[in-house]
């Protein structure tokens, strides 16, 4: 029996358009199933839309502290796991206030086989404690 | 090889500004910089994922994205390029005490290397500086802190959307900086690391606090701040009456270091 990988629904905020599109497009190549948004209005739009299982959130967006956008989108969607990914160097304080709450921190540049890693095991984390493994679709297994 | 000031009992009045500014300018400098590093890290790696997975495929590899691909890494690593040629003449400004300079130059190094401080407030510049502006004499970089120091207390009071315009004008004997709001009043005061040490006061100062808040760098430069009631902030500085000879500071090739003429 071989667990082959489900097809994660992940949301990527990021205000790099270039960034956010080229992660998005090697993320889709190794199978996840991602949206990207490069505004809040958009990645709480695509987060009410696609219901995402996993979120990795820039910290860093314009017109909205990332403190104040990672509240938002665990208190309309509490069970999506967020990873943080931050081209900042050092977490700053409201940074350190919610990284508890966050799955993981990723600072910026990161290796592809990381994220992909992180996602995963989010996705598990979420997937273990939601009944049926949270989804339908999820966790297919197969021969 | 300028002399490097380091911090005595003799240290000039206002040199902790003065750093705090550098300090300001580096970090959204190196913020910057690793997101270009992150989206040339990306690309690259999207490269050997196009080759790997195209070929895993046991497909041809898509030549014309392949191509693209790599069009986009040279780009940024130009646009990269261009961000450390500005604050490598941003460093060299500090290299005489006095020189004659090209106050449009300075606007631009100032801008590009404070954008993203800018734009995190989803706020932009509007840059109108013409050719042919006069040469002034002073401190550059005393002007680019100056300059700063309005940027951010305009910044403190514009909306969202909202645009600070910056307009170099020649008249006779001197050169004006006009830095201007344009678009709504914030309806809040924000409270942000990013704009400090200037937002620690109201953008709203009566005008005896504009000659205080701009004083010591006005004086520096010998030039005139004036503020409008529309909230118009004016440098009115003196042209430089030294007579020199043609200046390498009109060659704005990417990569020049900064051309500052000394005055003895």
């Amino acid at each position: 029996m071989v667990q082959i990988m489900a097809q994660v629904k992940v949301l990527l905020v990021d205000d790099e358009k270039d960034y956010a599109v080229t992660l998005k497009e090697r993320l889709q190549l190794r199978g996840y199933d991602v949206q990207a948004a490069c505004t809040v209005e958009d990645a709480f739009e695509a987060a009410d839309s696609s219901n995402p299982e996993v979120i990795l959130l820039d910290m860093k967006m314009p017109g909205m502290d990332g403190a104040d956008v990672f509240n938002r989108l665990k208190s309309s969607h509490p069970d999506v796991e967020i990873i943080i990914v931050s081209g900042q160097g050092a977490m700053n304080e409201r940074a350190k206030e919610i990284s508890g709450r966050a799955f993981d921190y990723l600072i910026k540049p990161v290796e592809i086989q990381d994220v992909a890693r992180k996602i995963q095991e989010a996705w598990e984390k979420r997937s273990s404690r939601l009944p049926e493994g949270g989804r339908d679709a999820g966790g297919k297994d197969a021969n | 090889m300028p002399e490097v000031r380091m911090p005595t009992e003799d240290t000039p009045y206002g040199f902790d500004e003065k750093l705090a500014f550098i300090g300001k300018v580096l970090s959204v400098f190196t913020h910057e910089m690793k997101n270009h590093l992150a989206i040339i890290n990306e690309t690259a790696g999207l490269l050997g994922d196009l080759v790997e997975f195209g070929g895993r495929g046991g497909g041809e590899f898509d030549k014309n994205q392949i191509l693209k691909t790599v069009r986009d890494v040279e780009l940024q690593v130009k646009e990269s390029s261009s961000m450390v040629t500005m604050l490598n003449r941003f460093g060299h400004r500090m290299d005489h005490p006095v020189s004659i300079f090209n106050v449009n130059d300075t606007i631009e190094e100032l801008t590009a290397l404070i954008n993203r401080m800018i734009s995190q407030r989803r706020l932009s510049f509007e840059l109108n500086l013409p050719g042919g502006v006069s040469m002034v004499e002073g401190n550059p970089s005393t002007l680019q802190l100056l300059l700063f120091r309005i940027i951010s207390d305009i910044m403190a009071g514009l909306a969202e959307k909202s645009k600070i315009a910056l307009i170099t004008r020649q008249d006779d004997d001197t050169v004006t900086i006009v830095c201007k709001p344009v678009g709504e009043k914030a309806k809040s005061q924000p409270v942000s690391a990013l704009t400090q040490p200037a937002s620690q006061v109201s953008a709203n100062h009566d005008p005896a606090d504009l000659n205080q808040r701009y004083k010591r760098s006005s004086d520096e430069l010998g030039a005139l701040v004036t503020k409008s009631s529309d909230g118009v902030i004016s440098v009115v500085l003196p042209i430089s009456n030294t007579k020199i000879g043609p200046l390498a500071g009109d060659i704005t090739s990417p990569g020049a270091s900064p051309v500052d003429k000394p005055v003895e």
